[in-house]
């Protein structure tokens, strides 16, 4: 027999989901959650919104993240101070461009930082084989919008967002990634799945990743992550050991990133990847995705089913005239510039060394709604160079091949 | 910095193997008091390593496990999961604590549909527990397995669509036998009325439970409605947060929990910004450790062996 307040409880009309009434004493409400954060963890669907509102949203991201770097770092301010720019002058989606942009470069000579010291959690580090080295200073705010855009990033490559997978990454893990931004990111993607890494000691090891992937629960999707010459490696060595591995059954998906560099005059084509992987993995043909990053951004860009390369809707990205940086028309090249405000230890509004196009607003055939971005070529300055680039010579030196494929 | 640590295998009252993971807090006299955190439903040990640095660092003991019939390490496969026998393993795992641990006293943190349990075990072993601090916790079972799988599986065994308690079907992300709604409405785990009826028992606990206000799978409505009728339960809601906590919201979200076992179990006060945060450092380095214990057989893992039959 149910007490008389139980029988009020199942009579109170629950499911109606009545305002909460009078306040009770035993109830706090904390305001902890702003809408970057909602957008980054909780999923909200940023690509559902419609143009006005996701420009609405992104502007007003864009302009709390300048206030907050013009407010918190002293050597940003003094160069928006010269560009005449305050956080007063952006008020409009259209005057997003007006924030003044950092080159990439400034990262190699100046430490930039928008917090103390005692909170900045990783020096992040890009590898400097070729020039100076870029060093970027996260907190740990920054490290988890970073990894919580990963995590969203993933739902893009999968409409299957509950599922178990596993990450086989073409790289090392934490402890030999050191600070070296492409290897680390990759390294603690083992936060959000079981993850075996593939680098060891600077030795890549392929055979151990096809028994690996052989040995794989059927119920398990593999998600295969690296640089592009280390899945050429890995397709090329699958279809030398006659690999009958068939992983479109499991709906695999591999993931490449940080480009050829040094290979380059020598890359394979997508198409040839795809072929590469289609014979040597029997992976599906659609399942081959890039993804975009750099040390100096906080956002990791991934491709849809489509494979279009979506800007976050957190993320606001634009090609610029690479001598007035005036911004370029939807779909027009120029250097690809960033206003990134996952960031928040440093000035994430960057000039790129990239060449790119960012395309108007648009439905991309994956049914989501925003801007696309497509990286043609980085700008031949001798100090510009990735992570993948250090990661190939580290192993090419280690493997006694430096100079070859 | 990362604490000491043990893994144990705990037989359990049903003479399945528990797996199970101490943690030693490095401040405060022993013997400290224990925080026993019990798994949410399809996450095991590694997935509250967060909660337990907050506790490691205000002086508990924690000590973890993961679920029998269930994903993880401990005996028994998730199909055959129930409330119930989730009920079996929370009261062995404290009976070992107490037993073979001896701690200064024991409390419990559990998430989801965990908390549900927690309460039920707050109501059977009165005083037992200094307290129960739990995040999201379910308070309908039948309207929270409704709106995860889509499905109003408790409903349908209920009402009698549902008949073989051997038909498995995915609930999250496993299979899930229909013996899990049979037990749940025969040992009276389905209802927001039921839950107010543990509630009822468990009057002696001080109970706290972390609520996203947007929380698509429990009603905040039905929380506070127990709230309103449960003075020992407090509660924080989280505006515009959801099920689970993510790295926005855990910060706040764990230093309120913290601060509520200070209070509760050590009985002394704490101001919410004097409760530390792990380090990214530290989160990264036990996050592998604990991945590389997902990936060692239980066999392999015992290191004591200790019966938790109450």
């Amino acid at each position: 027999m149910l007490q008389p307040e139980c029988q009020e409880l199942v009579h109170a009309g629950r499911r109606d989901r009545p305002s909460y009434g009078a306040a009770l004493n035993n109830v706090e409400y904390a305001d902890v959650l702003g809408d970057l954060d909602a957008l980054i963890f909780q999923g909200n669907d940023g690509y559902a919104l419609d143009s006005t509102s996701l420009r609405e949203l992104r502007t007003r991201l864009v302009r709390q993240s300048f206030a907050w770097h013009y407010g918190q770092c002293e050597p940003y301010r003094a160069y928006c101070s010269r560009a005449g720019v305050g956080p007063d002058d952006v008020r409009t989606y259209d005057d997003l461009v007006r924030i003044p942009l950092l080159p990439t470069s400034i990262f190699k000579k100046k430490g930039v930082s928008s917090v103390a010291a005692a909170e900045i959690a990783k020096v992040c580090v890009s590898s400097g084989t070729q020039g100076g080295q870029s060093r970027i200073f996260r907190d740990k705010v920054s490290l988890e919008r970073l990894l919580g855009g990963v995590r969203q990033g993933v739902n893009l490559l999968d409409d299957e967002v509950d599922r178990d997978r596993h990450v086989f990454v073409l790289g090392p893990d934490t402890d030999q990634a050191a600070d070296l931004w492409f290897s680390y990111v990759l390294s603690i993607v083992d936060f959000l799945h079981p993850t075996t890494f593939y680098v060891e000691r600077d030795v890549f090891r392929p055979e151990q990743l096809l028994g690996d992937l052989l040995a794989l629960d059927r119920e398990v999707q593999p998600l295969l992550v690296g640089p592009p010459f280390l899945v050429a490696e890995l397709a090329g060595h699958a279809i030398s050991q006659g690999s009958r591995l068939r992983l479109a059954e499991r709906d695999a998906l591999v993931i490449t990133a940080g480009g050829w560099k040094r290979f380059q005059a020598t890359a394979l084509s997508r198409e040839e990847i795809d072929a590469c992987l289609i014979e040597g993995l029997g992976v599906a043909p659609g399942q081959v995705r890039d993804a975009f990053n750099m040390v100096e951004l906080n956002t990791v860009l991934f491709e849809c089913s489509s494979k279009k390369k979506h800007v976050p809707p957190w993320l606001f990205a634009s090609a610029r005239e690479p001598v007035s940086l005036a911004p370029r028309s939807g779909g027009e090249e120029g250097l690809l510039a960033f206003c990134d405000p996952a960031a928040r230890s440093y000035p994430c509004f960057i000039l790129t060394d990239d060449v790119g196009a960012v395309s108007d607003e648009h439905r991309c055939d994956c049914g989501r709604w925003g801007h696309t971005l497509e990286i043609t070529r980085r700008v031949a300055r001798v100090e510009a160079r990735g992570c993948a680039l250090k990661m190939d010579r580290t192993l090419a030196v280690h493997a006694g091949t430096e100079g070859g494929s | 910095m990362t604490e000491p640590h043990s893994l144990f295998r705990i037989v359990g009252s049903r003479t399945q193997r528990i797996a199970a993971v101490l943690e030693r807090a490095q401040v405060g006299p022993s013997p400290r008091p224990m925080v026993v955190i019990a798994p949410a439903f399809e996450h095991t040990i590694r997935n509250s390593f967060v909660i337990a640095r907050y506790l490691l660092g205000q002086g508990f003991d924690v000590l973890r496990y993961d679920a029998c019939n269930h994903v993880g390490l401990s005996d028994g496969s998730i199909e055959d999961f129930t409330l119930t026998s989730a009920l079996d393993d929370l009261l062995d795992v404290a009976r070992f604590c107490r037993v073979e641990l001896q701690p200064a006293n024991l409390s419990l943190v559990a998430t989801s549909l965990a908390g549900r349990v927690a309460i039920r075990a707050a109501a059977k072993l009165p005083g037992e527990f200094s307290c129960v601090g739990s995040i999201a916790c379910v308070v309908d079972v039948r309207e929270t397995v409704k709106q995860a799988c889509g499905i109003d599986r408790v409903g349908d065994w209920s009402e009698g669509r549902a008949t073989d308690p051997n038909f498995a079907d995915k609930v999250v992300r496993h299979p899930v036998k229909y013996a899990f709604s049979k037990v749940a409405v025969e040992d009276r785990w389905d209802s927001l009325e039921t839950t107010l009826r543990d509630l009822q028992e468990a009057r002696d606990t001080p109970l706290f439970d972390v609520q996203g206000e947007d929380d698509p799978w429990v009603s905040t409505t039905d929380l506070l409605e127990l709230a309103k009728r449960t003075p020992n339960l407090e509660v924080l809601v989280l505006r515009r947060a959801v099920h689970e906590l993510n790295a926005a919201t855990s910060s706040l979200a764990l230093r309120h929990l913290a601060r509520f076992l200070v209070r509760r179990a050590q009985q002394r006060d704490i101001e919410l910004d004097a409760i530390g945060e792990p380090r990214w450092d530290d989160l990264v380095v036990v996050n592998k450790r604990e991945r590389s214990w997902e990936r060692t057989p239980l066999d392999a893992w015992v290191i004591r062996e200790a019966k938790g039959n109450r």
